[in-house]
């Protein structure tokens, strides 16, 4: 049984549909890239499986569970999380208070709480640091490590991140990709990463989605995308 | 001319009204219904159509009748000349408030107008000598054409009657027009307005200004009809009021707008055995309108007599 | 004189700004202008009147369960009137409060009648005399209880989890989704504290001016005016903005003529949004053009 199932779905904003007739399926411990070109509907998918949006039709499975009419609250407690473009920071709150936000949905005990901080110190010991500091005067990179460290308070099974290195120097890139591969490896999470430069997170994931117009219109391994030199000319210039 | 027949229809059996009745106390009615049909044409205009929250029309209400009032008691000013000057000063008043207030976003514009409705009953009711204070001002004339006079009930009824029709004609037409076009573009997204290159805050003045001139008309209609007015006619309640007949008949819906106020201000006739309950009674409907149907019951009504086009919509 | 009029405007302007920090958080944390919110204080007058006055509970008893008793409505009325609205332009919900204060108020019309209720004192016993000013126990004790009532809810934004999941809902809904915070969960949380801080208010006040069902639009568009004037965004907004409507409001009626207090105060507000529109706290404006 695959941990995360899309059938035919359809989704978009008000009576737009953006996305149409998606059918996916991420198996446990995937790790996959989603690559397409602006306004492909990239985003729309992460919001969609997340539940940020509504679906217009279709249906999401989730650990085999249906969570089509579930709201996004709910569906973060089952063991989502999103990592959304643009990071959505708490401007005023500090880097501690995200955190503890982030670790909401899933009601950790105390210890469990602590370890779950001190992991994320591990990760990313920039935050341990400016535990104090709010998200207003971090720089771009420490927000987006932010970002992704508040979603894994939660412990999701299943991270979504929608560009995690728009708007970042390169040598930070590297860094957040570097501790992506360590999540990766130490295992037990399955990752979906959207990019428009793709050539990090190709480093990355086994697996490539490209997305045209609100589908996906190819799906296969990264040795088959890197083997296509009309596909590595369009995405990774 | 584009003007809708229902409203047409509407506005002429209430104009054969005195065929039925000649009692002073039900043209009385039915002039006032016609006064909160123009009030209501109003507000629909920047509340409904524009959508602004702007809740000062009973300050511009108020200006038009105090207006003709003084003018016309202290200074004995003809009905010709009261009239324009005080939809001239209705106009920049409403202009010179709406400038600042709409330059904000949200509910500055609420607050601003509220402030305004309070301030204008508040410093009416503290002059007692040229504005008659809290006691009002008697004695107003009623309307005059040259020779003609109109002294009794029935002929004030019609003057008002011909006053609601031309303000319901207009403001059908002023919606048809590039103008309504305008006001409909800011409700719908103010960058999409300010996209195809209209110049959002002289549109909203604008649209502010004109829906003020409406209710400073019916103040001038209001003055000369009743022939007395004091603060009491132009405070909170009024504003409710007529918010209520808006969105109850549907907001941005002209049809609605006139069966709204029409409705709500005949309803007292019915329920006169339990005065003091009318908060109860129209907070009542507005709740449950919104509610249920919260565009408004004529925009319901017509959807529901035209069941092909809500399939079509559902499908 | 001067130290009794700023005793006076300090105690109305704390009083307001409570009542204003109850419409700032709903505005913010539910994108609701609720214009019902006089309406909740209004409602406090009265209970805090039966309770006292009717069944003669001590008067400090009569403020805690009144609080409760206003903020129980104030979710009821949430969950019964304002969650199953099908459309979300922030107008037609304002219009919704409009109406649902509309209602309320003729409920307290039922049950009250039109009536101005003397309402029993808070504590009694001899003003304090000082510089030459007689300043009552009554004013003492409500200044200490706001501000009491202002701390607590910067404890409660600054140091909960609650505080802060309401915050998060309040500065990027679809963030806060995304943390597990469910609208409904914010939704009655604003107005369980909007309710406590206006059943607070309304039961301090009604003994100092009076009980009354007409009393509610005065309150709501003070705190609108307060929230407004202070700016919105800031925590500290209200109780700038309540204190200097509270000030200015006793000292025209001290100084100049009770009888042009209201102009006075609303034409100062109006012209004050003009210059700062995002208020005496705000960042520069933020405007349409
Ligand atoms: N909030 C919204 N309301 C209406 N339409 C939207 C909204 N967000 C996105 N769209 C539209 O949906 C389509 C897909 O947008 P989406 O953001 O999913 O693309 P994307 O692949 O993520 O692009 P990018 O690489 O620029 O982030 C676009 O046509 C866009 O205009
Ligand atoms: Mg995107």
């Amino acid at each position: 049984m695959a941990l995360l199932e899309l059938r035919d779905v359809q989704a978009g904003y008000g009576p737009v549909s953006v996305l149409r007739d998606v059918n996916l399926a991420i198996e446990a411990d995937e790790v996959v890239a989603i690559l397409g070109a602006n306004g492909a509907g990239k985003s729309t998918l992460m919001r969609a499986i997340v539940g940020l949006i509504p679906l217009q039709h279709g249906a999401i499975f989730f650990q085999g569970r249906e969570l089509t009419r579930m709201s996004a609250a709910e569906r973060v407690g089952h063991g989502i999380a999103l990592v959304p473009e643009g990071r959505m920071l708490f401007p005023p709150l500090t880097v501690l208070d995200h955190l503890l936000l982030g670790s909401n949905p899933s009601r950790p005990s105390r210890a469990e709480l602590d370890e779950r901080l001190q992991r994320i110190f591990t990760l990313f010991p920039v935050l341990q640091e400016r535990r104090e500091a709010t998200a207003a005067v971090l720089s771009g990179g420490q927000q987006q490590m932010l970002a992704i460290a508040r979603a894994l308070m939660s412990r999701p099974s299943l991270l979504l991140l929608d560009e995690p290195s728009m708007g970042i120097a390169p040598k930070l890139r590297r860094d957040i990709y570097a501790a992506l591969g360590q999540l990766v490896s130490s295992g037990g999470l399955t990752v979906v990463v959207v990019e428009q430069d793709a050539s990090l997170a190709l480093r990355l994931v086994k697996r490539v989605l490209l997305m045209q117009g609100g589908r996906i219109v190819r799906d296969g391994s990264v040795d088959a995308f890197r083997s296509s030199e009309s596909l590595q000319r369009a995405y990774l210039g | 001319m584009r003007f809708s027949y229902p409203s047409l229809v509407l506005l002429l059996v209430i104009g054969a009204l005195p065929l039925a009745t000649t009692s002073p106390y039900h043209l009385t009615v039915a002039g006032l219904a016609l006064i909160f049909v123009i009030l209501a044409q109003g507000t629909n205009l920047i509340l409904g159509t524009a959508g602004q929250a702007s809740f000062a029309h009973t300050a511009f209400f108020g200006l038009g009748a105090y207006t003709t009032a003084v003018l016309s008691t202290r200074f004995n000013f003809p009905l010709w000349a009261t009239l324009p000057i005080a939809l001239v000063l209705v106009y920049v008043v409403g202009s010179l408030l709406a400038y600042p207030a709409l330059r904000v976003k949200g509910f500055y514009l609420a607050l601003v107008t509220l402030a305004v409705s309070e301030i204008f009953t508040a410093v009416v009711g503290e002059m007692p000598g040229p504005l008659g204070g809290t006691e009002g001002i008697a004695g107003i004339p009623p309307f005059t054409f040259g020779e003609w006079s109109a002294d009794d009930r029935l002929s004030k009824f019609y003057v008002v009657w011909v006053g609601a029709v031309l303000a319901c004609i207009s403001i059908e037409r002023l919606h048809a027009s590039h103008f309504g076009r305008v006001a409909r573009s800011l409700r719908d997204s103010e960058t999409g307005a300010s996209a195809v290159g209209i110049n959002l805050v002289t549109a909203k003045v604008r649209v502010f200004a004109v829906s003020a001139v409406y209710m400073g008309f019916a103040g001038v209609l209001y003055a000369h009809f009743m022939q007395y007015i004091s603060p009491t006619s132009f405070g909170l309640n009024i504003t409710i009021l007529v918010v209520s007949m808006v969105v109850i008949g549907g907001l941005g819906n002209t049809l609605g707008v006139l069966v709204g106020a029409l409705t709500l201000s005949l309803l007292p006739q019915w329920t006169r055995d339990y005065v003091g309950l009318e908060p109860l009674l129209y907070g009542g409907l507005l709740v449950v309108i919104i509610l249920l149907l919260p565009e408004g019951v004529v925009p319901a009504l017509r959807d529901m007599l035209r069941p092909r086009r809500r399939t079509e919509k559902s499908s | 004189m001067f130290l009794q009029i700023l005793a006076a405007g300090t105690t109305m302007g704390l009083v307001y700004a409570v009542v204003a920090f109850g419409f700032q958080i709903v505005a913010r944390g539910s994108n609701i202008f609720n214009f019902a919110h006089g309406e909740f204080v209004a409602l406090a007058t009265l209970i805090y009147f039966s309770l006292a006055a009717t069944v003669g509970l001590a008067p400090v008893l009569a403020v805690g369960a009144t609080a409760l008793l206003v903020m129980l409505v104030s979710i009821a009325v949430e969950r019964l009137m304002l969650a199953p609205v099908r459309v979300h332009e922030p107008l037609i919900v304002a219009i919704l409060t409009v109406g649902i204060g509309t209602l309320m108020r003729g409920v307290m019309i039922l049950v009250w009648g039109h009536d101005v209720l003397f309402a029993p004192p808070l504590v009694t016993g001899a003003p304090f005399l000082w510089a030459g000013a007689s300043i009552s126990r009554a004013n003492v004790v409500l200044i200490a209880t706001c501000l009491a009532v202002v701390a607590a809810l910067y404890l409660v934004f600054s140091q909960t989890l609650w505080g802060k999941k309401i915050l998060a809902a309040a500065i990027n809904p679809d963030a806060a989704r995304l943390m597990g915070i469910e609208e409904r969960t914010t939704r009655i949380s604003v107005f369980l504290i909007a309710g406590l801080l206006a059943g607070i208010a309304g039961a301090l006040i009604a003994p100092v001016t009076f009980a009354s069902s007409a009393s509610g639009f005065n309150f709501v568009l003070k705190a609108f005016a307060a929230a407004l004037l202070g700016g919105l965004d800031r925590f500290a907004g209200p109780l700038v903005g309540g204190l200097v409507l509270g000030l200015l409001e006793a000292f025209t009626a001290g100084y100049v003529s009770s009888a042009f207090r209201e102009p006075v105060v609303l034409a100062f507000v109006i012209i004050a949004l003009m210059i700062r529109p995002s208020g005496l706290l705000g960042k520069p404006a933020e405007r349409v053009t």
